[in-house]
């Protein structure tokens, strides 16, 4: 039994900390809003809006500042709903211990919130229990990578977010599939909406073969597995460290971090092409598409989302082109 | 005994110019007539604009056109050059505490192709670099970093980040990428304190709880530390507190300007010169002390029309609060053309208008101050202090200018308009204006028209 939903979209939101005050962690993934955003506005954060606002069975909403949009959003959510929004600041900056303490402050304050809703206080064992659960979770789930199809792996990374107690003490039962045929690409961006899956369907039936989502929804944001030596000792500075000094991302400043391990996998998997999912408005990723030309001297895809909605036929053909390049 | 004030054409400012040299007129050593900025410097954009016609204005526009020379200069001299990006009045004060160092403001390239009606490329080359028109025209700035024609590449920058508009993180981002190092510092989005939190009053009327002053004043010390590296000389609180003494008195001026400007039955100076005015107390136009003596000769003339009951617009004039700077200059005659008169404004920079404390710690004031940024709050807050200044002003109007492509636009118009219509009753426009606006003037005319006229119906 939980005290309910709490309903989030960003990384750095450590579900075990949710999980450990009673809550049931959901990192959601909007559905594509009725109605097309407002000239400037990012298709995600107003899908992400929408959605959080129409969820009545949800305990509470979680924005964070990563990005300004979303930012922004949290007051257009709370304007819509009773639900309680918490607004968490989560630094862009990452290189001084200041930035690495204000997280952890935040994370602290996040937990006072859970109990002001009727939240129990986080222990250091139960905490521990929680993390070591999830920890294995999605060990397991990290592990299915190679016995599923790229959209069923992303989609299972997705599902994980979406409610990873669901996925504690489950094992993958499933062999190997058949080694993938196809030029391996990585597909990087934003996070992918509902109907955005899809591009992972049409990168494999276009000649590519997707060995790696680095998509916001995908294998980038899965928290590195926990140090165990630490854990037990500080489960709190555990979880901070792995979340905050761990994911990359390219709203950190500076975004060095993002690009390393960029770099990393493109050579532990193969890497031959990048294909860039991006919302029209999304500044952060947008103004990194030439710097992600540039550094990676591959050949690189920019594939524009708008308003949310891909074109399948004009992707398609945009993604066939894109494979006889890579070839 | 003074005349009747105006505002005339760079072809008026012509013989203006000779009228007041024949008066005698003593100019500063960057004086002289305002064309020789078309001729000789490119920016064809004064050609289409209004300007006051006395000498603290010819000064005013010869100091702001004429920054790039004195960083030039600052250059040759040996003088330690300080970027400060994003900063909307904190980095300035410190890097002027320090010796031997000016700050600068690149953001300000934002205004070259409007200045210079896009001849400079700039924007060109910020698409070229995969920065393209759905980024706020602050992208101009990277295009002026590679061509490095119109300031010196500064010994270094600085950038704040955190609860500030995505487009500009990303620029910035951008730049770094291309070779230029960049000390980013934070500022976290202000909240409001919790009940078991000490809440701590920042200018301009908010609060925020001190763990976030504290964080903010840790981040300033790292920026301290850096510009003590720079210059060779630890920046103490003797000099800091020097130079918020300074920067205040700047900011007084300014402050009795903007008063008299917003208030006075007739207009003393329009809206033009005054957010040239606005703009100077950010980051000094790369001299604080000239900055000060610009903004005195301004108020005394501004004074001096306000005593002898004349102004460069009609005592009818609709008076109208105006949120967030114009990337083109012309918008602002165009109010006036219109019939309206500016009363108040929010160009993003509300905290930097403000008296920095002076009766706390430097390092401590100067985080508080960093932290009123109306950008780092709510669009809520943002709105509340043009509510509050809005009323302190008697505005009938509100004119929200939305920035093409920033990433706040599209969110805060609403909110702020929403909040002024049910608090202020004022009725209110929202506009979008690029740095060329020529092609817009009609549509933008008849919205601010219809703003005016609706004004004028209510007092009818």
């Amino acid at each position: 039994m939980t005290r309910g939903r709490v309903i989030y979209s960003c990384p750095f939101i450590p579900a075990e900390w949710v999980r450990a005050h009673g809550f049931a962690p959901s990192r959601i993934i909007p559905r594509l809003a009725a109605t097309s955003p407002n000239a400037g506005m990012c298709a995600y954060a107003q899908a992400f809006a929408d959605t959080a606002a129409r969820d009545e069975d949800a305990a509470a909403i979680i924005v964070t500042t990563i990005c300004d949009q979303m930012r922004r959003s949290a007051e257009k959510i709370a304007a819509k709903t009773r639900t309680p929004v918490f607004l968490m600041n989560v630094p862009h900056t990452w290189q001084n211990p200041g930035s690495h303490k204000l997280y952890r402050d935040e994370i602290e304050r996040l937990g006072r919130f859970f109990v002001s809703l009727g939240g129990e206080p986080a222990s250091n064992d139960g905490l521990v229990r929680v993390m070591k659960g999830f920890d294995e979770a999605r060990a397991c789930v990290r592990g299915s990578r190679s016995m599923l199809t790229a959209r069923h792996y992303s989609e299972s990374i997705a599902s994980f977010n979406h409610d990873p107690s669901a996925y504690v003490g489950v094992s993958s039962s499933s062999g190997p599939l058949a080694p993938a045929a196809g030029a391996p690409v990585a597909i990087i961006g934003g996070p992918l909406m509902g109907e955005s899956f899809v591009i992972l369907d049409l990168i494999e039936r276009t000649g590519g073969y997707v060995a790696l989502d680095g998509t916001e929804t995908g294998e980038r944001t899965l928290p590195a597995p926990f140090d165990r030596r630490r854990l037990n000792d500080d489960p709190l500075g555990t979880l901070c460290e792995t979340y905050f000094g761990g994911i990359p991302d390219p709203a950190r400043r500076p975004n060095s971090e993002f690009f390393k391990w960029l770099g990393r996998m493109i050579e532990e998997r193969g890497i031959r092409g990048l294909i860039v999912v991006h919302y029209l408005w999304c500044d952060i990723w947008r103004a990194e598409l030439r710097r992600i030309a540039e550094w990676s001297k591959l050949p690189v895809l920019p594939l524009d989302a708008g308003d949310g909605r891909l074109d399948p036929t004009r992707t398609m053909l945009r993604l066939e082109a894109f494979f006889e390049v890579t070839r | 005994m003074i005349g009747q004030p105006q505002r005339i054409t760079l072809d008026e400012w012509d013989f203006r110019y000779a009228e007041l040299c024949g008066q005698g007129m003593v100019e500063p050593s960057y004086g002289g007539p305002l064309r020789r900025h078309v001729d000789d410097g490119g920016d064809t954009r004064l050609l289409r604009l209004r300007y006051d016609d006395s000498a603290a204005a010819l000064r005013l526009w010869n100091f702001l056109l004429t920054e790039e020379d004195r960083l030039r200069e600052a250059r040759a001299q040996e003088k330690l050059l300080v970027g400060a990006m994003k900063d909307l009045g904190t980095v300035p004060v410190m890097a002027y505490s320090a010796p031997n160092v000016v700050a600068f403001y690149p953001d300000g390239a934002w205004w070259i192709p409007c200045v210079m009606e896009m001849n400079a490329g700039l924007m060109s080359i910020a698409s070229s670099l995969g920065l393209d028109e759905t980024f706020c025209p602050v992208r101009a700035m990277v295009g002026a970093f590679v061509t490095q024609a119109h300031f010196p590449i500064p010994d270094m920058l600085t950038c704040s980040v955190g609860a500030t508009c995505d487009d500009f993180s990303a620029i910035a981002q951008r730049l770094e990428g291309l070779g230029h190092p960049i000390l980013w510092w934070e500022i976290p989005g202000r909240r409001k304190p919790d009940p078991d939190e000490r809440a701590i009053a920042l200018p301009g009327g908010f609060e925020a709880p001190a763990c976030q002053v504290e964080f903010v004043q840790s981040e300033l010390e790292r920026v301290k530390a850096a510009i003590s590296d720079l210059s060779g000389a630890p920046l103490g609180d003797e000099a800091l507190c020097e130079g918020i003494r300074a920067a205040n008195h700047i900011r007084r001026i300014l402050s009795e300007l903007r008063t008299l400007a917003f208030t006075a039955p007739k207009c003393p100076m329009p809206a033009l010169e005054m957010l040239i005015a606005e703009m100077l107390a950010i980051h000094f136009c790369s001299d604080r002390d000239e900055a000060a003596v610009v903004l005195g000769e301004l108020l005394d003339e501004a004074r001096a029309r306000v005593e002898a009951g004349v102004g460069v617009l009609g005592a009818e004039a609709v008076r109208v609060f105006w949120v967030n700077p114009v990337a083109d200059l012309r918008v602002m005659n165009l109010l006036e053309d219109c019939g309206g008169r500016i009363c108040g404004t929010e160009y993003l920079f509300a905290h930097a208008l403000d008296a920095i404390p002076e009766d706390l710690p430097p390092m401590e004031a100067l985080a508080r101050m960093a932290l009123a940024d109306p950008m780092a709050g709510s669009s809520a807050d943002r709105a509340e202090r043009a509510i509050g200044d809005a009323g302190r002003f008697g505005s009938e109007a509100v004119l929200i200018s939305r920035i093409p492509g920033a990433s706040h636009c599209a969110y805060e118009g609403a909110v702020i308009g929403e909040m002024v219509k049910s608090r202020l009753g004022l009725p209110v426009v929202e506009v979008e204006v690029p740095p060329i606006a020529d092609a817009l003037m009609p549509t933008l005319r008849t919205r601010i028209e219809a703003l005016i006229e609706t004004v004028l119906a209510w007092r009818n």
